[in-house]
């Protein structure tokens, strides 16, 4: 009834190599590892096809999911190659560490690490002082870990951590983990196992050696009964979760990381000298790959070059930091090197079968479903909302940002675009699976989850514009369950919001977003509903908002016009006839900037609630003596917004304008030169070159505005593609063609 | 035992102490005799210490017999254990840096503890031809005898080869492209063909290649990658901190004085510690205290420069002043390692003076020194 206490490094390739060592030789018919109990029963998917490393157990309350724990495990952790071989070899294995459901119902706080380092102080630091050397993470690495022929040095570990951990006490957290250790070792001795073999932190050796006496005597069994009584316990769920190299460093915050997880992936698999060589030529294909070149030679001459350092630095075999150097002296730097070689990129991944978070495994169900390739290449996927299977994609994607997961981000289309067509690039970061678990706490589904959190952040927001942007994400991800309180919570805040210009803000996505319930069916009726309300209360606080604006804000608000006048178009609203035209009259004639005057009339004017006459008055009133010339300027500005075609096609407005500019004087000339620069520089060229042609009397006889008559000859060709187009039957030309509207 | 004098050098040891500067196998024979006495590692074939040795004498430490070895290199350990590596797994050195950060320095001192002779000296200049590198003639015996090993004048890369000793070649890139690619098939084959003779000089072991370049200068013809893939690079980097660095030029003025037997000036330190500053504040266009940002004067200011600005202040002092080292003395030598050229570094110095000089404390009378300068 031997019991072996192997003393590991968790996550170190050397402390693997000699476990499995051991365990050939001693052949054990019981392998105790630490790791929670509750986590048992899934050790059995260690060693299947399917769950390949870096993985990691997570353990969450049912209750509560945000509340958990994890453990990472890495092909080259001693405890994944131990379980492993069990399972081969069908031998029992215990996990013998205090249970999740007690550490978790103790911590009330995020994810915390379940595994780490010998508790301060710290032993390995005096060790490898006492050997002279003063970095503790080398000393170790060179006595244990690279150890190529895996003889064991479990008992002189052993050894040093009893000395070391002399007349250390410690704390009643670690106490209770000992004890339950020692418990569950105790157990299995009674349980008839002939030879058992445990695996543990090589700082609590001491503590698990159930057969020591005299004064390195371990508490007997009562004392550990006392010590585990009465603890609370709370329901716990173990999943897997796939995990990266990125998060096993230490850099990222984790207490028994390693700094170069991807160096010791390759010191494990190839140990001995041929480690160096190996690293090298996977380096040099690396640098090959993105570009660089890396020849032969220099291979040779940095593994000589590392194993030269390293017999130079008195260390038995090269390292990390001899191999980086070398790399460094023969090439000439390699950050690329040390993100995916010393690092590395690895993914882990989980079988379907396997226990997993829920909400891990509806999202990979669905992406399965939706067939949205995985790749952390970014790809280009074109979606159509016509067919079943690109709504289901749309749906997937939108739902995931509306959790925070940001697998996919809409970009623009080239080629075709059109309300039912969304084009999206994917690029899948082994962060967006660790989110995921973070997020599922929201709920077990990605319909409830996403909702849970648009609702969550409808609550929070007090802004009309995050408002607006979780109804849209909403309407997008179609759920209805977020969509209806969204917007009562809109319309409320909008009821309560007395800035108008926050409502102007807001107006063309909540008309977006009305357009994409149309389009895709959903009902948006109570989305309507605000609208209106929202559209009222604009024109309401119209006049007041305008009143008194510096030159900034006046050009803020004429673009804000524009954009409401363009939203309310979109929709077709009815406040198009009266309400907007009767408001933007008012604005017109009312003393105001001269930006929002003559953003305002243009808006008459373009809508056709202004006749061309009426327009022409209003601007030679801007333009004539009795207003100060900046004020022209920028009644100018605001008019001809960025498009001069309506001075090429209205001669009246040009001579107007024309005539205005001849009148000014010197002084006032000057002072607006600029103004007039800024607005006619902003138009197209081709315009420009139009404008200088009618100005200059150079264009052919033009009519003065639009034409009343149709000439027959030129749209007859025009009316018969139309005709073709629409599918109608040629007719000949008409003489009763209808008159064409004035082109807005 | 009698320190190794360079065989190839017309001056032996120099018991009378004449000779400006001595080799440093010369100069340094003492502690390369303690290190041979006291080094029981491995050394690598043609060596006269071990890597580990090297390595020690050009750090400097205490010995375990008691002789204080000195430090000839300031700055981090690991770069002087890759070159050193390199020059054991007989790959040709290459050292980088900007101008003034001991390349020069390192590369002699190398070939003087792994040889015991840096005078094996190739010296790149831009009409450096092949003949320098590797062999000439003696003309007059060409034309009366014919071709023979006689009429052979052996250069530094020849002997080095024929002996197995460290050959060092300076400003590798200020040599024309054609004279440096003669390097290539010494380094890759250590073998130099001597085709007029039908024969060939094989290296023998301990020969090795240490050259060094700098990569500010005009003028300066780019390695092709056929010679750079045979080198080991080693950037040499300017000293990190003003303590460091402040330590490096205390090191080497007390040095350089006594070879130049300066008479003795007590308490430099603060006269140094501002030459550095202001060096280090220059050349990387901020104050100390990062709330300024200055103009880069075009000048390299480098240590070396800043040694040798303190060396003159000191003579300075010791001849013409009161034996102290005062701001007066160290200002016209600033001013001249700063203004290099005329018409941006005046403004650069200008600016600095008045933006930042002024208004320190305890840098009034340095503020006074340079403004009488301009006048």
């Amino acid at each position: 009834m031997t019991v072996h206490l192997l003393g590991i490094r968790h996550h170190g390739p050397g402390s693997a190599r000699s476990v499995l060592a051991m365990l050939d030789s001693v052949q054990p018919d019981a392998v105790l590892v630490e790791l929670p109990a509750d986590v048992e029963p899934v050790l059995r998917w260690i060693g299947d096809t399917g769950l390949v490393p870096p993985v990691a157990l997570l353990g969450y309350v049912v209750a509560e999911p945000a509340r958990a724990a994890f453990a990472p495990l890495a092909s080259f952790s001693p405890e994944w190659q131990a379980i492993a071989w069990a399972n081969a070899r069908d031998v029992t294995v215990h996990a013998i560490d205090l249970p999740l459901a007690v550490t978790l119902a103790r911590s009330r706080e995020a994810p915390e690490e379940l595994v780490s380092e010998p508790a301060p102080p710290d032993p390995i630091r005096d060790l490898a002082a006492a050997a002279g050397d003063p970095d503790p993470e080398r000393w170790w690495e060179d006595v244990i870990e690279h150890r190529g022929d895996g003889a064991p040095a479990f008992e002189a570990v052993a050894e040093a951590m009893t000395t070391a951990r002399h007349g250390f006490v410690p704390a009643a957290a670690e106490v209770q983990r000992e004890a339950h250790m020692r418990r569950a070792i105790r157990a299995a001795r009674r349980a008839g196992h002939e030879r058992i073999v445990v695996i543990c932190g090589a700082w609590h050796v001491p503590a698990l050696d159930i057969d020591a006496s005299g004064a390195l005597a371990v508490p007997a069994i009562s004392v550990d009964a006392a010590t585990l009584r009465a603890m609370p316990k709370t329901k716990v769920a173990v999943a897997w979760v796939p995990w990266t190299h990125e998060r096993l460093t230490a850099r990222s915050g984790y207490g028994a990381g390693v700094d170069s997880p991807g160096w010791y992936h390759h010191v494990f698999d190839h140990p001995g000298e041929e480690g160096v060589v190996r690293f090298f030529v996977d380096a040099a294909r690396l640098v090959r790959s993105r570009g660089g070149a890396a020849s032969p030679d220099e291979l040779i001459a940095g593994t000589r070059l590392a194993t030269t350092l390293a017999a130079l630095r008195g260390r038995p075999r090269a390292g990390l930091a001899e191999v980086l150097d070398a790399a460094g002296a023969v090439t000439g730097g390699l950050d690329v090197v040390r993100r995916d070689l010393v690092i590395g990129q690895a993914i882990g991944e989980v079988p379907d079968a396997a226990p997993q978070v829920p909400l891990a495994r509806d999202v990979a169900k669905l992406q399965r479903s939706a067939r949205i390739p995985m790749s952390d290449q970014v790809r280009t996927v074109e979606v159509d909302l016509r067919t079943p299977i690109g709504r289901r994609k749309s749906h997937l994607l939108h739902r995931l940002v509306a959790l925070g997961i940001g697998w996919g981000v809409e970009v623009e289309g080239r080629g075709s675009s059109g309300t039912f067509r969304e084009t999206w690039e994917v690029c899948w970061d082994p962060d967006l699976s660790v989110r995921l678990i973070e997020r599922a706490g929201y709920g077990t589904t990605l319909e409830s989850a996403a909702t849970a959190r648009l609702l969550e952040r409808a609550g929070a927001s007090t802004g009309i514009a995050e408002l607006v942007g979780v109804v849209e994400q909403a309407l997008l991800s179609e759920l209805p369950g977020a969509v209806e309180p969204s917007i009562d919570r809109l319309a409320r805040v909008a009821a309560t919001d007395p800035d108008v210009g926050q409502l102007l803000d807001a107006m063309p996505a909540l008309a977006a977003a009305l357009r994409y319930g149309d389009v895709r069916g959903t009902d948006a009726e109570s989305l309507r509903r605000v609208v209106d309300g929202i559209v009222v209360r604009i024109l309401a606080g119209l006049r007041a908002a305008t009143r008194s604006l510096d030159d900034d804000a006046a050009g803020v608000m004429a673009e804000r016009l524009s954009a409401l006048h363009g939203a309310l178009a979109v929709l077709d609203h009815p406040a198009r006839r009266s309400a907007l035209p009767s408001v933007l009259v008012e604005l017109v004639t009312r003393a105001g900037h001269g930006l929002v005057q003559g953003r305002a009339t243009r808006l008459l004017h373009d809508s056709g609630n202004w006749s061309v006459d009426s327009v022409q008055r209003r601007l030679s009133q801007a333009l004539s003596g009795g207003t100060p010339p900046a004020r022209g300027a920028a009644f100018v500005e605001g008019f001809l917004a960025g498009s001069g075609s309506v001075l090429v096609h209205d001669a009246e407005l040009l001579a107007v304008l024309d005539g205005w500019v001849s009148s000014l004087t010197g002084d006032a000339f000057d002072a607006v030169i600029v103004l007039l620069r800024r607005t006619f520089g902003a138009f197209e060229a081709a315009e420009r070159r139009q404008l200088m042609a009618v100005l200059m009397g150079l264009g052919v006889e033009r009519t003065i505005g639009f034409g009343v008559d149709v000439d027959p000859t030129r749209s007859a060709s025009a009316l018969a593609t139309v005709r073709h187009m629409l599918g109608l039957p040629a007719v000949a030309v008409a003489a009763s063609a209808v008159v064409p509207e004035p082109v807005s | 035992m009698s320190p190794t004098a360079s065989p190839a050098s017309s001056t032996g040891p120099d018991p009378l102490g004449e000779v400006l500067r001595p080799h440093a196998e010369d100069q340094y024979a003492h502690e390369l005799v303690a290190l041979a006495g006291l080094d029981d590692r491995e050394r690598p074939p043609g060596w006269k210490l071990s890597p580990w040795a090297v390595v020690r004498y050009l750090l400097g430490g205490e010995l375990s017999d008691g002789t204080v070895v000195t430090p000839k290199y300031v700055g981090r350990q690991r770069l002087v254990e890759i070159a050193v590596a390199t020059l054991a797994t007989d790959r040709a050195l290459l050292l980088l840096g900007v101008p003034g950060t001991a390349k020069t320095w390192v590369s002699e001192h190398l070939a003087a503890a792994i040889s015991g002779d840096s005078t094996l000296l190739v010296q790149g200049t831009a009409g450096t031809t092949e003949e320098t590198l590797r062999y000439g003639w003696n003309y007059a015996r060409l034309l009366a005898e014919g071709p023979s090993t006689a009429a052979l004048v052996p250069g530094p890369v020849y002997r080095g080869m024929e002996r197995g000793a460290i050959v060092r070649v300076e400003e590798l890139t200020r040599m024309p492209a054609e004279v440096q690619d003669a390097l290539v098939t010494v380094l890759s084959e250590k073998v130099l063909p001597v085709p007029e003779l039908d024969t060939e000089i094989a290296a023998i072991r301990g020969f090795n290649v240490i050259a060094t370049a700098n990569d500010r200068d005009r003028g300066v013809n780019d390695l092709s990658s056929a010679l750079r893939r045979r080198f080991n690079t080693v950037v040499l980097p300017l000293p990190a901190t003003v303590d460091e660095e402040i330590d490096i030029v205390r090191r080497r003025v007390d040095e350089l004085g006594v070879a130049l037997a300066l008479p003795e000036v007590p308490a430099a330190a603060d006269e140094i510690r501002r030459v550095v500053t202001v060096f280090r504040e220059l050349r990387s266009g901020l104050t100390e205290d990062e709330r300024t940002s200055l103009k880069v004067p075009t000048g390299t200011l480098s240590t070396a420069e800043a040694i040798s600005v303190v060396t003159n202040g000191i003579a300075l002092a010791a001849h013409f002043g009161d034996g102290r080292l005062r701001p007066t003395d160290v200002a016209a030598g600033i001013v001249g390692a700063v203004v290099s050229d005329p018409v941006h570094d005046s403004v650069a110095w200008r600016e600095y003076l008045e933006a930042v000089v002024r208004d320190r404390d305890g840098w009034g009378d340095f503020y006074e020194a340079c403004r009488a300068l301009d006048s």
